[in-house]
């Protein structure tokens, strides 16, 4: 209990010392905030931190005794360098965060395609985000999904989500960047597949539609997204180490989930409408795709 | 007593453990200890744990069968249940009158178990007859289903009370119909001869229990009455659940004795001893009590050792004999499906059974495995289920085989071979794991969703960890499609469990002999853009 106690005094230290440079900034004005902030640098959470301070903290997204749910992507059975799954620093840091912000309760679950205990496990996020606070819960019975209709939707007329997301008060999309076999990209859309229970159903009736539709019932209040070296091919699992682009190096934050997978597609080298399910939503007014319209804020950290 | 509910513990445990606690090096331990896994691994490839059943065979030779008391979880397994059957009838336990020896049909058995194994028949005959993959058998199919099911009772209620997934649900796991009538039917035996007569299923049908028997009629301590001390109150009588205390005589038949020593601690006169053999009186029964069928006198007559000698190289040149045999015809099956290109409609709907990694070919495993199911209950993925009539004999019937409709076979993955006791799958390191092929994807385009509905899909090649399946654009189709290389795939069927359309679009069929897949080996990715932010 003891190291429980100080783990959380730290970690309030920690995020006030975000929190407190960051009110400076809303305080300049509310205009000033940016849609997208992007940070090149060495290190995620220093990267996530930076990224945060320029739209106000954490404090901005979860308020104290609030229920936050986060989403990593830890699909696979497979260990942080092949970057399949969302790094688990990223991921821990986030939970530290929201604890410091007062959350009541941080949630960390994916509903994963390999063995959910293992791929928990091997992603080293389930060790990470216990370590930091969190609780780490399965998603691998259809018991923990609920039905939700979708009225807007149209190749989905309604989907079983996960409980955690329609329980919380607070939902943050961490996912990992990398080119998808199936979707062209996998970023901030894309992982939201693991937050329903039929992936099947999705595949069946239009990939990209129903990768937006869902959108339109529920969207994440902060979406992370980890591009600090995306796999460009063989994705989204990847084969080897060789697959990755080391050279990117980024990490984005943004409340728009379009803006943001815009930006990701220009990283792997599409049009910013070059996805399906990204142009989709934009002309669906779900966010804005057009990276032209946004305020984008651009940070290199030096090591 | 506490041994034998500590075993017992531990092989429930291992057969039930649905969450994959228990670890695997133990579950493997806790079953090759076991005189029938041990014998083979003896007989096939050496390996520590072979010479259990050498341990096994000089403590018979030394106490009796202390084996079928303490080690055999079936024979703890009887136990329990004549004592809970006791319970539910409100009598005392046992309290069985002396019966004789059915000598005829145990020998017969035995004499059939070992003519099955010379004949090439070992892997049905010891599956069906070795009481460690009976219990086995008994236990995953029933008790693990059961225990998994109290496990989803006890998760909804914890989600009730608000603390939702605080016990994970899992997968229940019931076997098709096929695969659970022959162990109910044994289990319904086994129930109903251990309320009613003891060990009456050790001592008749189980060739181990008449092997071991054999043996200990030359036990070097063994349990005698003292016909002086003995007040013939039948006390040890009443106690005894082999039924082989003839108070008439005043003898006991050791060959059948499971050496639980109740009869010992029951006699407030000292009357029943262990002693040493050489304090007991010469018994010139001894010899008339051997049955007079034939093979029973060879057998009996043949000294200890050198028949376990024979028995083993009788297993051996038997699991040979088939392999040799079975190997031939195998190979052309693994070069048909190897072929690739042309849409095969009738092998994605009938697809060869897949083995398990590490079986190598189907005879090997059909010859050597006694469909225990600990890989079964053991398999992370529960992608392993008992086989019925796919491998296409009865041979097969509950031999584990691959259901790519309930999971896929994880690339890094190597439980299912580590657990086996008996050596029917033969632990691959994870590299040789990643590239051991058990069977090929074949495609049928006509049936993709891409093909049909025009919508992109590709939830194959997203799972493909091998990236022997990737989408590609050929001609007549106007976007990418799945395209299988043959070279790099493993039949792993992550891509048929992944593909959402029915009749599957595609679909893993196994190889008679399993092949070494190659590594797909790629230069390292150029960066995508060259600007700092890239947009």
């Amino acid at each position: 209990m003891k190291t429980r106690r100080d783990f959380i005094k730290t970690t309030l230290a920690a995020g006030a010392a975000v929190a407190l440079p960051s009110l400076d900034v809303t305080a300049a004005g509310a205009n000033g905030v940016p849609d997208l902030i992007t940070v090149r640098g060495e290190q995620r959470a220093a990267m996530l931190d930076r990224a945060l301070q320029s739209c106000g903290g954490i404090g901005a997204f979860v308020k104290k005794g609030q229920k936050v749910v986060i989403k990593p992507n830890m699909s696979w059975d497979v260990p942080p360098e092949l970057g399949a799954n969302t790094h688990p620093d990223v991921v821990a840091r986030l939970v530290q965060l929201c604890r410091g912000a007062g959350a009541s309760e941080v949630l960390v679950f994916d509903h994963a395609i390999d063995s959910w205990e293992r791929a928990y496990k091997t992603s080293g996020i389930e060790a990470a985000a216990r370590e930091a606070g969190a609780r780490v819960l399965p998603g691998n019975d259809a018991s923990y999904y609920r039905e939700v209709a979708i009225p807007r939707g149209v190749a989905l007329k309604s989907v079983k989500i996960h409980s955690a997301i329609l329980d919380s008060d607070v939902f943050i999309n961490v996912p990992v960047l990398k080119q998808h076999g199936g979707a062209a990209m996998s970023a901030c859309m894309k992982n939201l597949m693991g937050i329903i229970w039929d992936r099947g159903a999705y595949h069946r009736n239009n990939l990209h539609q129903c990768i937006v539709d869902i959108l339109t019932v529920k969207k994440p209040d902060l979406n992370v997204l980890d591009a600090f070296s995306p796999i460009t091919r063989n994705g989204p699992r990847g084969r080897s180490d060789s697959d990755l682009d080391q050279s990117v190096r980024q990490l984005l934050i943004s409340a728009d989930i379009v803006a943001i997978d815009a930006a990701a597609s220009r990283m792997l080298g599409h049009a910013a409408d070059g996805i399906e399910h990204v142009r989709i939503a934009a002309a669906l007014g779900i966010g804005q795709g057009d990276l032209g319209k946004l305020k984008i804020e651009r940070v290199k950290l030096t090591a | 007593m506490i041994i034998a509910v500590l075993v017992f513990a531990l092989a429930l445990a291992a057969f039930i453990d649905f969450r994959d606690l228990f670890p695997n090096n133990l579950k493997h331990l806790v079953a090759s200890v076991q005189f029938v896994p041990s014998a083979f691994s003896f007989a096939t490839a050496f390996r520590v744990s072979a010479l259990a059943c050498l341990v096994v065979l000089m403590l018979t030779l030394a106490f009796g069968r202390v084996y079928c008391s303490v080690i055999c979880p079936l024979g703890i397994l009887q136990d329990a249940i004549a004592r809970i059957s006791a319970k539910i009838r409100r009598v005392p336990p046992y309290r069985l009158p002396f019966r004789k020896a059915r000598n005829a049909l145990r020998y017969a058995i035995l004499a059939a178990a070992i003519g099955a194994l010379a004949l090439g028949w070992g892997g049905l005959a010891l599956a069906w007859l070795d009481p460690y993959s009976n219990f086995g058998r008994i236990v995953s199919t029933f008790f693990r289903p059961s225990a998994a099911a109290i496990n989803n009772i006890a998760a909804s209620i914890t989600s009730a009370l608000g603390y939702s997934a605080a016990v994970p649900h899992v997968d229940v796991g019931l076997a098709t119909v096929g695969a659970l009538l022959p162990p109910l039917v044994i289990f319904m035996l086994i129930t109903l001869m251990a309320s009613l007569r003891g060990r009456l299923w050790c001592n008749t049908i189980c060739p181990l229990g008449t092997l071991l028997g054999l043996v200990s009629r030359y036990s070097f301590w063994r349990i005698d009455i003292d016909k002086d001390a003995c007040q013939k109150c039948a006390d040890c009588l009443h106690a005894c659940k082999a039924q082989c205390i003839d108070l008439r005589t005043s003898e006991i038949d050791f060959s059948r004795c499971v050496a639980c020593y109740d009869c010992i601690s029951v006699c407030g006169q000292g009357g029943v001893k262990y002693r040493r053999r050489g304090l007991v009186a010469k018994r010139p029964s001894e010899s008339s009590k051997i049955n007079t069928l034939d093979d029973a006198r060879i057998l009996a007559n043949i000294p200890a050792n050198s028949r376990r000698r024979g028995f083993i190289a009788v297993a051996a040149t038997g699991a040979l004999s088939v392999v040799l045999a079975r190997d031939a015809s195998a190979s052309d099956e693994g070069r048909r499906a190897n072929d690739s290109g042309i849409e095969r409609l009738e092998q994605l709907d009938n697809p060869d059974v897949v083995a398990p990694p590490g079986g190598f070919s189907t005879a090997r495993l059909l010859a050597q495995c006694t469909a225990c199911q600990l890989c079964v209950s053991a398999c992370p993925s529960h992608v392993i289920e008992p086989a019925v009539l796919q491998y296409g004999s009865l041979t097969g019937l509950l031999k584990p085989r691959l259901d790519f409709d309930k999971g896929f076979c994880n690339i890094n993955c190597t439980v299912c071979a580590d657990v086996c006791p008996d050596g029917a799958l033969t632990p691959l390191t994870p590299e040789a794991k990643q590239t051991t092929r058990i069977g090929l994807a074949c495609i049928a385009h006509s049936r993709c969703i891409i093909v049909k509905d025009g919508t992109a899909c590709g939830a194959c090649a997203e799972c493909c960890p091998t990236a022997a399946l990737q989408m590609k654009e050929i001609p007549n189709y106007p976007e990418p499609v799945p395209v299988v290389d043959t070279r790099y795939c493993i039949g792993c069927g992550a891509c048929q469990y992944a593909c959402p359309t029915q009749p599957k679009a595609i679909v893993v069929s196994g190889l008679a002999t399993h092949e070494k897949a190659e590594l797909f080996v790629q230069e390292q990715v150029k960066p995508a853009t060259t600007d700092d932010f890239a947009f």
